[in-house]
């Protein structure tokens, strides 16, 4: 009996606990002024960070970063969204900012070419539940017709007309089958709360 | 009654499979259990001569055992062998796994010819080749994908492009495109469209302005069963996001006088004290 007792006071903590965070969470948090917010908000744009990836030729194999962003905006019908985000912007276009190490910046916008990789729509959008899946090397072949220019450097990814973004890059040694795996951060299911990357504002 | 018995007779030749030669299923045993064993010296002697730095090259997963799955004959001298593996996954689990291999007959012997996988062409085949069109039906349209060709200010190159797609059930053939000469270059451009057909417009912007997001316009002027046509295309030059305004922390008129070259920094403000949402009452 003491131990029935002791379940159900448990089970009613996590019950509380869950709807107060819950509650809190779904509130808009205004963290003040400046382009980004960090809250749980429809903003229409969200980023996502990758610390670094690379293209380099070299010997053995080359240097190469795969990319997979995701559009997690994907959930049944009649279910709230799990990333308690409000879900009104729901497919959009992928804007890449990639700083090379010495600062030099490099654009790319998903419309530019549609047809790099797979998962992008004819439009260049990505939609929910679509994940877009290329090379870096994609990439700079359109940005400077250069599939062995090299880059070593970190990347940004605004989803522009998306509620929430994930991501992951894998920078692999395609001659001696090293790879190093780094999720795009904020992510999923990481930190105080379950934020699919982090809202933009625009000023 | 004969017909389908003919039927049947066809579905049983069509299916016959010649059984494979004893000499194969045992060789094929051996070379399994010497790559069981750890023992790739042993299972070398099983292997084509010109595979031989394959398989050396090649790194052998963690196994726990394997089965023979099929023995496929495709000629006198070739044969796909298909064995299901217990293969560890991640150093605790076992996962099933199918590896098909070539078998050839060299001389007298049975051997595996080895492939080595090149894992970025195999990346690359796996993300490649599905930017053919639409394969939907022909609308009967002259299609323009985007609908808006951008330049992106932030870009190396300054130029964009949309696809044109003849979507009508005949050829078309493109006679010139109208555009400002003094702002823009044309790149590429399509000459005759076969129906379905899709190619590339493309222009290069030549100009210095700063100025953000201005408007233009192209014509793509073509003839269609021998009757001229045109279509106008919008263009956006000098294009700069909402997503690139929030990420540099710019406002309209800070993103509309940022001048070239120069590399702008994200601006990423981390949360403050929390303020009200709402002014206190009174």
């Amino acid at each position: 009996m003491e131990r029935f007792g002791t379940t159900m006071r448990a089970l009613i903590s996590v019950l509380v606990v869950g709807a107060l965070s819950t509650t809190g969470l779904a509130q808009r948090i205004d963290t003040g002024e400046g382009p980004f917010l960090q809250g749980i908000t429809t903003t229409s744009a969200t980023l996502i960070y990758a610390p670094f990836v690379s293209n380099t030729v070299a010997e053995p194999g080359r240097f190469d970063t795969t990319f997979v962003i995701s559009n997690p905006l994907s959930f049944p019908p009649g279910m709230t969204s799990p990333f308690l985000v409000a879900g009104g912007n729901l497919e959009g276009v992928i804007e890449l900012y990639f700083f090379d190490f010495d600062g030099t910046m490099i654009y790319f916008d998903s419309t530019m070419d549609p047809n790099v990789g797979i998962g992008l729509s004819a439009q260049g959008t990505l939609g929910p539940g679509k994940s877009w899946i290329f090379l870096l090397q994609d990439i700079l072949a359109v940005t400077h017709n250069d599939r062995n220019k090299t880059f070593n450097g970190q990347v940004y990814i605004v989803g522009r007309g998306l509620d929430g973004l994930a991501g992951a890059v894998s920078v692999v040694n395609f001659g001696n089958g090293f790879t190093q795996t780094l999720i795009m951060t904020p992510a999923l299911g990481q930190g105080p709360t379950p934020m699919p990357g982090l809202p933009v504002r625009f000023p | 009654m004969r017909r389908v018995q003919f039927i049947l007779l066809l579905l049983v030749v069509g299916s016959w499979q010649p059984a494979p030669p004893e000499e194969l299923t045992a060789r094929v045993h051996l070379y399994w259990d010497a790559l069981m064993e750890g023992d790739k010296a042993a299972a070398l002697e099983f292997v084509a001569q010109d595979a031989r730095n394959n398989f050396i090259n090649r790194r052998e997963p963690i196994m726990r055992g394997w089965a023979l799955q099929s023995i496929e004959i495709k000629s006198e001298s070739e044969a796909q062998v298909s064995v299901v593996v217990d293969r560890m996954v991640d150093g605790i689990s076992i996962a099933k796994a199918v590896i098909s291999e070539n078998w050839v007959l060299q001389g007298q012997e049975w051997k595996v010819a080895v492939m080595l996988v090149d894992p970025l062409e195999l990346f690359r085949s796996m993300t490649r080749g599905t930017a053919k069109p639409d394969p939907k039906p022909l609308s009967g349209d002259v299609r323009v994908v985007p609908s808006t060709l951008k330049i992106w200010f932030l870009s190396a190159r300054q130029e964009g492009k949309v696809g044109v797609r003849n979507e009508r059930p005949e050829r078309l053939s493109v006679t010139s495109v109208d555009y400002d000469a003094a702002l823009f270059k044309l790149a590429a451009t399509p000459e005759i469209l076969e129906s379905g057909d899709q190619a590339e417009l493309k222009i290069e912007y030549l100009g210095e302005e700063i100025k953000k997001n201005l408007p233009s316009s192209l014509v793509l002027n073509f003839e269609y069963q021998g009757q001229p046509e045109s279509i106008k295309i919008e263009v956006v030059y000098n294009f700069f996001s909402d997503g690139s305004r929030g990420l540099f922390g710019l406002t309209k008129e800070e993103a509309d006088k940022l001048p070239r070259g120069v590399v702008p920094r994200p601006a990423i403000k981390l949360p403050g004290r929390q303020k009200p949402t709402t002014p206190p009452p009174g």
